[in-house]
């Protein structure tokens, strides 16, 4: 590509010059093009991570996706490959892919990368301006720049929509009820409390922390959130745990589905959480 | 002795109450600290407490009924089910139904190993030590591939296994409290029994007591107390092994010392390594509790083998 | 006083096990005028006191309580009282054990236990005493002591042991049961002992010898 837009610029010369120039642009490009495009932009692709797929599925690459983990929902096609903690490496082999974007490192181990062709890409965003980031990296690898900034465009125009509160709300997010589990300083979570105009009270420098029911009432939130999904199955509703009867907090309960997972969702999950933080004022 | 241990029991519990994530003023209590004190605090001090007392007195009983010291609610195999039983309810999302479901599976498993392990109603030990064995490998088999199942409860799973005594409720703290009397009474009058237990069948049973009926009786309140204190704390692991070697070590030996002392000396230990559980690190965060548990008593324990090696082996 | 006698695997344990009630059996005995089948297990215990072949402990317990357990019977179940462990003092003191009343059962030698386990039986203080292989272990002296305790009782107790020396058992025991093959063969007193029925017994040539007015025993094989 660097070489495209060199050739551009000498473009102006004269006209029959350009025209062999053009020549060898086109084949030059060609040359590059076959000799370099599996590294330059990917075309078959497993999503190990499923926050990642609507990303894809915005930026037009919904037909590259050939596997996903048996958790995604958003691409129906795809090959089924396992879990993002286990997947079958013998199923991932035989897709063939270029390119495997997976959750961290934790989740695909060095020892599995030697034992895959592709490409590896991580993408495990703490903070929604790290999504943005992340977008765009995509978009360079899948040789879709454009869609790519449109996409990070309208997501930034959604953040700038939001009405500014009075105050600050304070927050704590149970991702698990039992062990007690809430979102640390690392999550996405904290991001998506402060962009709402929140703060997310527990400022332990993790992603999720276990911490003492005790904590939780000397922190005094305004607002208790707890995620229902498939962390937090079917916990007790906090209002009926008797530990909690002294909490003056509001209890809210949001699917982790649309909170938890750090992907375009995130956005969305701003948006209503301001929404929440300006209705529960105005009561 | 039995006023150290109650010494070491009140020490445990007034420390309990005083210390915690959030620093209280027990004289002059706001009212958050008061609402911490009594909704938080003393609701987990004492389900620790109870906790404690009743896997003492299980892996007691369970030693007695097996004839084995290395006998507890692992051996036999009821932890282990009773924790299939609470991973089920983990998996089908009914979390408020853990200790249903736990208890549950806490007295198929006792079912099943008493149905493999009797013989005409007589449990034999040996058969009742494999059956057990076996039935935990098998939960924990099962625990495993549900955990494979689902990874997003995997650490819901995983937590849930260590054990701790965050979700204590008064109502808890009363129900096992009620199952601990229970168990207690049922067996009170059999101290001397107990002791004769420790002979060969053949010479307890014909200095008058009925061995098998007693075996049925201790193991029936063991697995009692066993399958609620994992329904309510998950699995802790090795309070049924070393409170009762560590007392009998102490010289309470007699069953009308050893038991009453287990009691005290597992509310003793639980409700001090909970504390260490919930103060260890900073900010509120918690350890489980299983993991103090484990590593303290592990230790401690390999120190009484190393030291006092020639009294544990008067055991057979 | 009755001797049991016969050679391993003739049937004697069986047989003591059987009359204490610790192996099932058909049929019936009496015992105190009653039907065997028909009493309760504390009230057999309260009957028969049964020292078998081999006992175990695996708890710790020092040797003066191993001994006061076989009060068992006579205490309230919950508590043993001041006249049981007066009653085992006693006990302990006949047999010779009082010493060792506060070493760990476990730590004695194996004649030392056996002593405090006879101790413990005859503690029971039950009518009837089934002794299997009482003598095991123990020394001589010990051996004629504890047989002239026997001796001693023999007028208000029935006292059934099994014991393997001839030449003891003939000259302290009145009457005697032969086993063989798992079959009770004669029930003979002192004078009917024959050596050509010995003989068949045991397998071996039998003869006796009576010198200072006592009867000795030799045997060969065959």
């Amino acid at each position: 590509m660097i070489q495209k837009s060199e050739v551009r610029s000498q473009k102006t010369e004269t006209k029959k010059f350009r025209l062999l120039l053009v020549k060898i642009m086109l084949v030059g490009t060609t040359l590059c093009l076959m000799a370099f495009s599996p590294a330059q932009a990917y075309e078959k692709i497993v999503v190990l991570y499923p926050a990642v797929s609507p990303i894809l599925i915005e930026l037009g690459a919904l037909d590259m996706i050939v596997g996903t983990t048996r958790s995604d929902h958003a691409v129906k096609d795809a090959v089924k490959v396992g879990s993002h903690l286990r997947p079958n490496i013998e199923l991932l082999n035989a897709l063939a892919p270029d390119l495997i974007i997976a959750g961290s490192r934790r989740a695909f181990p060095e020892e599995m990368k030697e034992r895959v062709k592709a490409d590896i890409f991580y993408y495990d965003p703490a903070t929604l301006d790290d999504i943005l980031v992340k977008i765009r990296k995509i978009g360079a690898m899948l040789g879709r720049k454009d869609k790519a900034e449109n996409l990070v465009a309208r997501l930034k125009n959604m953040l700038s929509s939001i009405r500014p509160l009075t105050g600050q709300p304070s927050v704590i997010y149970e991702v698990m009820a039992e062990p007690l589990r809430v979102a640390g300083k690392k999550s996405i979570l904290t991001s998506i409390v402060s962009a709402a105009g929140g703060k997310n009270l527990v400022g332990i420098n993790r992603k999720h922390a276990v911490i003492s029911t005790e904590k939780v009432l000397k922190l005094e939130p305004d607002f208790y959130i707890y995620q229902v999904g498939p962390m937090n199955k079917n916990p007790v509703p906090p209002g009926e745990r008797p530990f909690y009867k002294s909490l003056k907090a509001k209890f809210i309960r949001v699917n982790e589905l649309e909170f938890a997972r750090p992907g375009i969702n995130a956005f969305d999950a701003v948006l209503e959480l301001n929404r929440i933080f300006r209705e529960e004022a105005h009561e | 002795m039995r006023l150290v241990l109650l010494v070491a029991l009140l020490t445990a519990f007034v420390a309990g109450l005083s210390t915690g994530a959030v620093k209280i003023n027990l004289l002059n209590m706001s009212d958050i600290e008061r609402n911490i004190f009594f909704d938080v605090r003393l609701p987990r001090v004492v389900l620790a407490g109870l906790v404690g007392a009743a896997l003492a007195l299980s892996g007691v009983l369970f030693q007695y009924v097996m004839k084995n010291p290395l006998a507890d609610s692992f051996t036999t195999g009821v932890s282990a089910s009773s924790a299939m039983g609470a991973v089920i309810a983990i998996m089908l999302g009914l979390m408020p139904y853990i200790p249903l479901f736990a208890l549950a599976g806490g007295l198929a498993g006792l079912y099943l190993v008493y149905r493999i392990a009797s013989d005409r109603g007589r449990i034999q030990p040996i058969t009742m030590l494999l059956a057990g064995i076996v039935l935990s490998t098998f939960a924990s088999a099962t625990i495993s591939f549900m955990k494979f199942l689902s990874d997003d409860a995997v650490s819901s799973i995983i937590f849930w296994l260590m054990g701790g005594f965050q979700a204590a409720t008064v109502s808890k703290d009363m129900i096992l409290f009620g199952v601990i009397c229970l168990s207690f009474l049922l067996i009170r009058g059999d101290y001397l029994k107990l002791d004769i237990l420790c002979f060969d069948d053949t010479t307890a049973s014909s200095t008058g007591v009925n061995v098998h009926r007693l075996r049925k009786k201790l193991f029936f309140a063991a697995a009692l107390l066993t399958s609620f204190s994992v329904g309510y704390a998950g699995i802790i692991g090795f309070v049924g092994l070393i409170i009762p070697h560590i007392l009998r070590l102490g010289n309470f030996v007699k069953a009308s010392y050893l038991l009453p002392a287990s009691l005290i000396g597992g509310a003793a230990f639980m409700i001090a390594t909970d504390l260490i559980a919930r103060t260890i690190l900073q900010e509120g965060q918690e350890l489980p509790v299983g993991v103090i548990t484990s590593s303290i008593g592990g230790v401690f324990f390999l120190y009484l083998l190393i030291k006092r090696r020639k009294e544990l082996f008067y055991f057979n | 006083m009755v001797g049991v006698l016969g050679n391993n695997g003739s049937g004697k344990s069986t047989f003591l096990n059987v009359l204490s009630g610790q192996m099932d059996f058909a049929g019936d005995y009496k015992v105190g005028g009653r039907k065997f089948q028909e009493i309760s297990h504390t009230e057999s215990a309260r009957q028969i006191g049964f020292l078998p072949q081999e006992a175990a402990l695996n708890m710790p317990f020092d040797a003066f309580y191993v001994v006061l357990t076989g009060r068992f019977i006579h205490s309230d179940g919950r508590i043993y009282s001041e006249q049981d462990v007066s009653q085992t003092e006693k006990a302990m003191k006949r047999f010779d054990v009082y010493h060792l009343k506060d070493r760990l059962f476990n730590a004695l030698s194996g004649g030392e236990k056996q002593r405090v386990l006879l101790a413990r039986v005859m503690n029971m203080d039950t009518e009837i005493f089934l002794l299997d292989e009482p003598f095991s272990g123990i020394d001589i002296l010990h051996q004629i002591r504890i047989v002239d305790i026997f001796r001693q009782l023999r007028m208000e107790k029935i006292i059934m042991v099994v014991i393997h020396d001839l030449s003891f058992a003939i000259h302290h025991f009145s009457r005697f049961l032969f086993f063989r093959d798992g079959l009770l063969l004669y029930d003979m007193s002192r004078d009917e002992l024959d050596p050509q029925k010995l003989s068949d017994i045991f397998g071996v040539r039998v003869g006796f010898v009576e010198q200072d007015k006592r009867m000795f025993v030799y045997t060969e094989e065959i």
